[in-house]
């Protein structure tokens, strides 16, 4: 992988935020984003920092690498 | 300890807070959140640069003015649709952001300054050409500088929302 490639980063935020019943917006105000770049993480366009991470995780009430890895997660 | 009251006129990125905050916050269903539309409308605003420019060959000193006034007037419509388009991330400073919107914008900035400082050479290269020494000064009316001139600054101007405008994917609506 070359210097300028990023590699991706797999999340689980869309399934952690329907268990706990939020919309993009609540879980946008929460971490204090635009309800746009939730969509981006969700669909993996976007990898945040890890400050942004952190502060998803603590809303989504998940440990972090229970949430986000450098690895697909398994097909539930 | 007085706080600080959030500003809400940001005069160097010559935007109000509550004009950054309703375009980012607008879920209304929009073309210009669409980035086929986005990019026609980056098309379209550099032919009417370029054409703003090229102006200086009308020999007509009449047609070349009531050609100037709409192309001019098209410009800055176009610049400001260009603005609404990608929700005024270029202007915007970043206190109103996110992370995403940060890394979004100044990508884009590098991307507009390396393309502006390419086509300053061209401009360079037109005025060269017109100058009373250059290969097409019996072309030209003299007063041809005004139009090149106004031109470069509205490429200056839209630059960075048209760089940002063609690389934003389309938005996905709620």
């Amino acid at each position: 992988m070359s210097r300028t490639e990023e590699a991706p980063v797999y999340n689980r935020i869309a399934q952690a935020r329907a268990d706990l019943g939020l919309s993009r917006q609540d879980l946008a105000a929460a971490v204090g984003v635009h309800y746009q770049t939730i969509g981006y993480l969700e669909r993996g366009e976007y990898s945040p920092s890890l400050s942004l991470a952190l502060r998803i995780a603590q809303v989504l009430e998940q440990d972090v690498q229970t949430l986000f890895s450098i690895h697909p997660f398994p097909e539930n | 300890m007085a706080e600080n009251k959030p500003r809400r006129i940001f005069w160097i990125e010559g935007v109000t807070r509550g004009e950054i905050e309703r375009s980012l916050n607008d879920t209304r269903p929009s073309a210009l959140r669409r980035q086929g539309p986005r990019r026609a409308l980056v098309a379209t605003t550099a032919v009417v640069i370029a054409a703003l420019a090229l102006a200086i060959f009308i020999p007509q000193v009449k047609v070349k003015t009531y050609t100037e006034l709409p192309l001019l007037a098209m410009c800055l419509v176009l610049y400001l649709n260009l603005r609404k388009s990608v929700r005024h991330l270029s202007d915007a400073p970043n206190e109103l952001l996110d992370e995403r919107q940060i890394a979004l914008r100044d990508a884009g900035y590098t991307v507009a300054y390396r393309l502006l400082a390419s086509l300053s050479l061209l401009y360079v290269g037109l005025i060269a050409l017109i100058t009373p020494d250059g290969a097409l000064a019996i072309h030209v009316h003299s007063s041809s500088w005004w139009n090149i001139l106004m031109s470069y600054l509205m490429l200056c101007g839209t630059l960075p929302s048209m760089v940002l405008a063609w690389r934003m994917q389309s938005e996905q609506m709620e």
